[in-house]
């Protein structure tokens, strides 16, 4: 057992270090618009000329085929650097290269990876949020290509993307989950319109996506048609233990930040006591993510033990802005704390994205405590 | 990034204590008190189960963390957690955390002569002053036999051997508190620890108790998942309902965090310089005494009325916990150290 890294992984560490040292964007990023865009733009095409993009995918699509430890390395400084997150191709990815065909993956890997096409991802409906399998989102197949008419929601980074990976009811005489496709749908076309959602804390991250009369070629349905569901479960959970470690080192550094800022007043004793709280929550997921990593061994798929570093990634996040929130109480409201004030906002998404807590502890009880099903 | 997984040996290790406490189930529940006196089950009721200590000897498990040089197993502090953690979990009379913290102690004082005895199987009790907070001259013996030693530390540091003296009626049903008397009874061994020694010694203690208390809350929560798939109301088992689902959910997510930090801790113990393990052991000791309040006092609310009963296992998870909890400090204690290490110490304040 070593909580640390082995010699050729910290050879890596400190090879990405150096380079974030020189390259990462400082200060957040804009809310909202073109300056987002080209913030977020700008951050994938340095991190791919890095040659930090696709550290894990094959090398024949631009990848460079190493351990998937790797990606969690690269995670893990970009949190502690307070860097800007990973653009997530991930998940993208990982559905290409598990189910696309040879021609999608020459065709669309090298830009997702080089971040010369964006993607978004069109999953959530706003009929269809934790009940993802009531989407209702139709893709009718005519001897021209697929036509696509629904609407999807909180589908980030919409507004500037060139491409989505859809899903699509295709076939609606059976069940619910078998009738479901994963379509790459061209989202500059005049059939797709994109809104933008403004947040609470101001951020214009999410959009509604509208499809009318949408085309798309009949090739380009990943896997076959009504695989959809499928393809989407299994491969959304890849990317969670990687990013899990990043999450874990921007919290420490969330943590260090606000030690720094508090170190030397004359807090409430009440106070010092939550500001340990969230060292210790924060050490704490530290280790459970370490561990989690661990325990996946080789290209096996994620299980449900996800859906609980999932919870705990959420308790910290949420302990953490409210004690950020409690330091900074007065200010904050009085307007002189915009970052911790939109921060706080934020956090109250990590219980309700990437599937409810709700629904990760029933994933917890029926799949690992083995309740029966309610 | 990190190599957490257990190897081959540790899991064999974890399956072995596994056999010997499954072996001497049901043997360990003492009767409830004949009449109300107190919370506990009376001083008899918690001397350790002999058949059960004999064959954790007989394992090799007692000393499993010292040296071979030192009559030890040759493992680390990882080894003796996975140890704690599953007779815990059970959770059975063997006063394995305390003999292992007195062996310890002695050992860094370069007093292994004085542990042949317990090495050769004799439990021994760790000296405790009479808040549980530190190790002492005098005060309580935690988790001995009625008829083996106590090791303690006198103020220069150095390890004193002493007998305890009568049991008390302990809220504990599983481990056993004497009196230690404060007349100088005892005979002082080896050599006062140095700075670091002590600080080591806290670190493993601290780690050792957190693996307490995640087995005590596993155990907890095992018997009330396995009561919830059975149990019937409006017509469907109770572990159906999101309500009861959710709060078990919300526990493992609870214990299993917490036994990743305690393996972090076990693993600091011996890897890193000991402030950084004293820190660790800390954070794991804060997090797993609120835990497990939290986590056994859930488990009790699972099984319903039966979970107020004296013949339910849940109220002996909870005792244990809340003694692990209030050993070496509870959370109160750790947070507050650990705020004083990240914040500076109260009283400091320049601005």
């Amino acid at each position: 057992m070593d909580f640390r890294d082995d010699p050729a992984e910290a050879a890596f560490r400190g090879r990405f270090r150096a380079w974030l040292a020189d390259h990462a964007p400082t200060g957040p990023a804009p809310l909202g618009g073109e300056a987002r865009a080209r913030f977020w733009s700008a951050w994938h095409r340095d991190l791919y000329q890095g040659g930090w993009m696709g550290l894990s995918w094959p090398t024949e699509y631009g990848g460079q085929g190493l351990p998937a430890v790797y990606e969690a390395i690269f995670n893990d400084e970009i949190g502690a650097a307070g860097a800007p997150p990973a653009p997530h191709v991930g998940f993208l990815g990982r559905a290409l290269l598990h189910a696309g065909t040879e021609d999608q993956r020459r065709r669309f890997l090298p830009g997702l990876l080089s971040g010369d096409e964006v993607w978004c991802q069109g999953f959530s409906e706003p009929g269809a949020g934790s009940d993802l399998g009531a989407l209702a989102t139709r893709a009718e197949r005519t001897d021209a290509g697929w036509v696509v008419n629904g609407q999807k929601i909180w589908t980030s980074d919409a507004a500037w993307a060139d491409w989505c990976l859809l899903l699509a009811r295709t076939d609606p005489t059976v069940p619910k989950h078998k009738g479901v496709s994963a379509l790459i749908v061209d989202v500059r076309q005049p059939g797709v319109e994109v809104r933008p959602i403004v947040q609470s804390n101001g951020d214009r991250e999410f959009n509604e996506v509208f499809f009318t009369d949408a085309t798309t070629p009949l090739d380009h349905v990943v896997g076959a048609p009504g695989d959809g569901w499928t393809i989407a479960m299994t491969t959304v959970a890849y990317e969670r233990g990687p990013t899990d470690v990043g999450f874990s080192s921007r919290y420490a550094r969330v943590v260090a930040d606000l030690e720094r800022d508090a170190a030397g007043l004359d807090l409430d004793p009440g106070l010092r006591l939550d500001l340990a709280r969230a060292h210790v929550q924060t050490a704490v997921l530290r280790a459970h993510v370490l561990r989690g990593l661990s325990a996946r061994t080789g290209d096996a798929a994620p299980g449900p033990e996800g859906s609980i570093d999932k919870l705990l990634s959420t308790r910290t996040e949420q302990i953490l802005h409210h004690a950020t929130m409690d330091l900074h109480a007065a200010g904050a409201l009085q307007g002189a704390q915009p970052g911790v004030v939109a921060e706080y906002l934020y956090s109250r998404a990590a219980s309700i994205a990437g599937g409810t807590s709700e629904i990760q502890r029933t994933i917890v009880a029926e799949r690992l405590l083995g309740l029966p099903r309610g | 990034v990190a190599h957490v997984a257990l190897t081959d040996e540790q899991v064999m290790l974890v399956d072995t204590v596994g056999r010997i406490v499954a072996d001497n189930a049901g043997a360990e529940h003492p009767a409830p008190p004949a009449e109300v006196t107190g919370a506990g089950a009376g001083p008899q009721g918690v001397d350790p189960d002999p058949v059960l200590w004999q064959a954790l000897v007989d394992a090799g498990l007692v000393g499993i963390h010292l040296p071979e040089s030192a009559g030890g197993g040759g493992g680390g502090a990882v080894e003796a957690a996975l140890v704690v953690e599953q007779l815990a979990r059970g959770p059975v009379r063997a006063p394995y955390l305390g003999t292992v913290l007195a062996l310890d102690l002695l050992h860094r004082a370069g007093a292994d002569d004085a542990a042949a005895a317990p090495l050769g199987g004799h439990a021994t009790a760790i000296t405790l002053d009479p808040g549980l907070r530190a190790p002492a001259a005098w005060g309580v013996a935690f988790d001995g036999a009625p008829d083996g030693p106590s090791v303690g530390l006198d103020a220069d540091g150095r390890p004193v051997v002493a007998a305890s003296a009568a049991g008390l009626d302990g809220f504990d049903l599983t481990r056993r508190l004497a009196a230690v008397p404060d007349a100088p009874t005892g005979t002082a061994v080896g050599a006062p620890l140095g700075a670091d020694e002590r600080t080591r010694w806290e670190a493993f203690a601290l780690a050792l108790l957190s693996a307490d208390l995640v087995g005590a809350m596993h155990g907890a929560l095992d018997a009330a998942v396995a009561h919830a798939r059975d149990r019937v109301q409006f017509g469907r088992p109770v572990g159906s309902f999101q309500a009861v689902q959710h709060r078990c959910a919300d526990q493992l997510v609870t214990i299993e965090s917490a036994r990743s930090t305690t393996w972090w801790a076990a693993w600091a113990v011996d890897a890193l310089p000991p402030d950084e393990a004293l820190h660790a052991a800390r954070v794991a000791k804060a997090y797993c005494s609120e835990a497990g309040r939290t986590v056994c006092e859930a488990a009790i609310q699972v099984w319903g009325g039966i979970g107020m009963t004296w013949e339910c296992v849940a109220h002996r998870y909870l005792r244990r916990a809340l003694l692990d909890r209030q050993l070496l400090g509870d959370e109160r204690v750790h947070l507050a150290a650990i705020a004083d290490r990240q914040l500076g110490a109260v009283g400091a304040g320049t601005r």
